[in-house]
């Protein structure tokens, strides 16, 4: 079991907040690089073989987001050749490649946090906010498998009686159609008799003064998230200070400034490096680990 | 200490705070201290920002069980219905019934039904920092199909022009995300360029659309009348 699919909901969302958000706002090769790798293993590590199968795609759209900017961006001095009597310049090539590092290391991050936050723990989150909208998000959410096989049965019984082909385009389509509205018609009677039978067992709709719901989660705040808590707050806070103070600055244009590492400026980069990097670390040790006490055994 | 606690249980205080004080706050960072070179992150921010007041307004205003109820069900039926007309990529009814939804139960309804499908379906899909761009544009979509809902139940040419209008607002939206998420400013160049590159896909959303809402509001729309009425959801 893996430390971070124990974590409280809110201890995982405000990581996650914490890297995609620096990860977005740095525009630092430095720390840019850091979040992919720190990213790019921790998914895969996660989904493995998925992950790889996407891999290609991802890579093609990417490139293409990095070659978008020198086409566009004509900023910066260093020439490499002319497109339509254009300039195509090496800075806004970089600037692109950097650009494209962040969408793939964000894209990666939100990966990963997909297979860490399920819908139970979105619904947590989402229920402190706005409580009866998370109730009709998690009865939606029950209701998709529920009407996908209630799809499978109508349009079943709908062709052993003849009453739609799959002859042609158009009748395909007329057929989805007629199943789509027997469905609507089935469904929206279904929530009558629910919306009925909840207010019988003594659902209020009303906002009433000091009403509090009750909601059942069994998620606690342990003592890891008061630790991840905090470690992850001060490792964004000096990661935060680096670049308010401007030690880590980098500028693309108009000429591309040289990258600095004097003890100033790896500090930041320490302190960010173990934050994006710890996941994967710890998914590491715990799979070692296992294969320790396996071997043991 | 009192005046606190009857501020923590009164959520307008909240929906108006984040409005009023909170927005123009972030809208400020963006530009005095990180000077309005960080729209992406601003940008995000400040769609959250608008999504929680309107759906914690919205969710205030649905006070009735059933058409809570039934916001679920439109819910997962546009999601479902994504499986069921499978038939091109692209071409897909949530739109239309987010707009079905705001004609018949009203724009609150609609805002809500178009902002949680998008979270839905993004379970399947995966979340990323898109969801809440799509929550609002979703939701707009259907909080502005209700403002008109009179309009657009007489008229089909309304109607369908509603749908194209749709289409090519949720890609207008969409794509200026796009935009900013790539370069963190906002650049008309590669704006337009963005737009030309989702010409086909800004189509295919406009014609599923017009095809979808045409085709729907005869059969389907005439059973939400009949639960409209029955049940007194207005």
């Amino acid at each position: 079991m893996n430390l971070f699919k124990r974590l409280h909901p809110v201890t995982l969302a405000v990581y996650f907040i914490l890297v995609t958000g620096l990860t977005m706002f740095v525009n630092q090769p430095v720390l840019l690089m850091l979040s992919l790798c720190g990213s790019f293993l921790f998914v895969l590590l996660l989904s493995g073989r998925d992950f790889l199968a996407y891999l290609p795609y991802t890579f093609l759209l990417l490139l293409g987001a990095a070659v978008i900017n020198p086409m566009i961006n004509h900023n910066g001095t260093t020439i490499l050749f002319f497109l339509n009597q254009r300039a195509i310049t090496k800075e806004a090539l970089v600037y692109g490649c950097f650009m494209a590092v962040m969408l793939a290391a964000v894209l990666f991050w939100f990966q990963s946090l997909s297979h860490l936050m399920t819908s139970d723990k979105w619904l947590f989150l989402f229920g402190t906010l706005t409580p009866r909208l998370a109730l009709v998000l998690s009865m939606a959410l029950r209701y998709i498998p529920l009407f996908r096989l209630q799809f499978q049965k109508i349009t079943q019984t709908q062709k052993a009686m003849g009453a739609i082909n799959e002859d042609s385009y158009r009748s395909k389509g007329a057929g989805s159609l007629k199943v789509f509205s027997i469905m609507v018609t089935w469904s929206l009677e279904n929530a009558i008799d629910t919306a009925d039978s909840m207010r019988a067992r003594g659902f209020i709709d009303h906002h009433r003064k000091n009403y509090q719901r009750s909601r059942f989660n069994n998620y606690r705040f342990r003592k890891v998230d008061v630790i991840m808590l905090g470690v992850s707050l001060i490792l964004t806070g000096i990661t935060a200070a680096g670049i308010m103070s401007g030690t880590i600055e980098f500028t693309y244009y108009p000429v591309c400034s040289k990258l600095l590492f004097d003890r100033n400026t790896m500090i930041s980069y320490t302190a960010f490096g173990i934050l994006v990097l710890f996941p994967a670390v710890m998914e590491i040790k715990e799979r070692v680990q296992w294969i320790y006490y396996k071997s043991g055994m | 200490m009192q005046i606190m606690q009857d501020l923590a249980k009164n959520k307008k205080w909240i929906t108006y705070g984040i409005f009023f004080i909170v927005i123009p706050a972030v809208t400020a960072l963006g530009i005095f201290v990180f000077k309005d070179r960080k729209y992406a992150f601003i940008t995000l921010v400040i769609t959250v920002l608008s999504c929680i007041p309107l759906m914690m307004t919205f969710e205030k205003r649905v006070n009735n069980t059933r058409k809570l109820i039934i916001i679920a069900v439109m819910t997962a039926l546009s999601v479902v219905g994504r499986f069921l007309f499978a038939l091109v990529p692209g071409f897909k009814p949530v739109t239309a019934i987010v707009v079905l939804t705001a004609v018949f139960f009203g724009g609150e309804a609609g805002f809500l039904t178009g902002a949680l499908s998008a979270v839905l379906s993004n379970f399947m899909f995966g979340q990323g920092p898109w969801t809440p761009f799509q929550m609002l544009a979703w939701g707009m979509i259907g909080l502005l199909a209700g403002l008109l809902s009179k309009r657009l139940r007489k008229s089909r040419i309304l109607l369908a022009v509603y749908g194209i209008f749709a289409g090519v607002a949720f890609s207008m939206i969409m794509d200026i995300w796009t935009v900013v998420w790539y370069d963190n400013s906002f650049q008309p160049a590669l704006y337009i360029a963005a737009l030309i590159s989702s010409l086909p896909y800004t189509l295919m959303y406009a014609v599923s659309n017009v095809v979808f809402l045409l085709a729907m509001i005869g059969p389907i729309g005439k059973k939400l009348e009949r639960i409209r009425t029955k049940y007194g959801l207005q």
